[in-house]
């Protein structure tokens, strides 16, 4: 089957992009790290078997280019809440929920990366957990293991640092 | 029924799986102290990304290059392209037979001139043969008219000759 790049891009850029930004923190490192993406996808669109979905597909690059960029970079520690995702510094512009927004990522960027990823793909991404194992290459059970730890240890941190 | 596995809890958190499962997981949980703490736990969570669950952002993409060939374009240049290949084979063909047909002359040429040089050659040869037959009858005939006379004499009048 034939696949018009441009149509995938268009479809497709948005969700990725969001997946890539949650999971690297700033937009620049995410432009840059989609646009690896895409590069792979071009280069690579031949071989595509369509024995998942190509949404699938798409995400397993995306996945994989993510994982490889925190690998190399580990430039975030865990007190240093990602550049793009900070609110502004003016504490009056603060609301109640700018500020939930912040501690939640703050919060998510103290799990570990493959945590972190589970997360945002069932929660955010709106993955099934069958669609995040074939994403994966993990089975349905460890996705499941994985969130339910990574779930209950977000939902620790939040209240660690609320608590303050 | 036991306790939830964590992997239980997760699909009635989802509702993912099938229906009758998560009934008898649901009916459990309003039955288990434990399993109902362990699954409001996951629900707090879920409930604290929905806070950013809403931050969509699409990135303006630009796909460079996107020119797409017309099919129609595609299959002209492809005709002209034999065409032109048709007829430089054709072209060359002809060149090269005619080529062949020019050797073939040269040759023949070649064969003609050869033969007229051995001609010439073996007449040349004749007359040379036929001076040097011609001079040995009179050496003789010389010899033999002078013979007994003095051989200076000979000598002086053969050399004359």
């Amino acid at each position: 089957m034939d696949y018009d790049i441009e149509s995938i891009v268009k479809e497709y850029s948005g969700m990725l992009y969001n997946h890539i930004r949650r999971m690297v923190g700033n937009d620049e490192d995410s432009k840059d790290i989609l646009q690896e993406v895409f590069i792979n996808v071009f280069k690579k669109i031949d071989t595509f078997r369509e024995e998942s979905s190509l949404k699938t597909w798409l995400f397993r690059i995306a996945s994989n280019k993510t994982i490889d960029f925190l690998r190399k970079s580990k430039r975030f520690k865990a007190d240093e809440l990602p550049e793009g995702l900070k609110t502004t510094s003016n504490p009056l512009k603060h609301t109640e929920q700018s500020l939930k927004k912040e501690l939640v990522h703050r919060a998510l960027f103290h799990l570990r990366d493959d945590e972190r990823e589970i997360v945002v793909m069932k929660e955010l991404d709106g993955f099934t957990f069958r669609e995040i194992s074939e994403i994966k290459g993990i089975p349905e059970n460890t996705v499941k293991t994985r969130l339910y730890t990574s779930l209950k240890k977000l939902r620790k941190i939040i209240l660690e640092i609320e608590g303050g | 029924m036991n306790c939830l596995s964590r992997e239980q809890l997760l699909e009635l958190l989802y509702r993912e799986g099938d229906n009758n499962n998560l009934n008898l997981y649901k009916q459990h949980i309003l039955e288990c102290k434990d399993c109902l703490r362990d699954f409001l736990e996951l629900v707090e969570a879920r409930e604290y990304l929905k806070e950013i669950e809403k931050e969509k952002e699409n990135p303006v993409v630009i796909v460079l290059d996107k020119k797409k060939r017309s099919p129609w374009l595609t299959k002209a240049g492809l005709i002209a392209a034999t065409l032109i290949l048709v007829t430089t084979v054709i072209f060359s063909g002809y060149q090269m037979k005619r080529l062949q047909l020019a050797e073939k002359r040269i040759a023949y040429s070649n064969k003609i001139i050869e033969k007229k040089i051995e001609e010439v050659s073996l007449k040349s040869e004749k007359a040379a043969k036929d001076n040097y037959l011609l001079l040995l009858g009179l050496k003789n005939y010389v010899d033999s008219v002078v013979y007994r006379k003095n051989e200076n004499t000979r000598r002086v009048n053969y050399e004359r000759f």
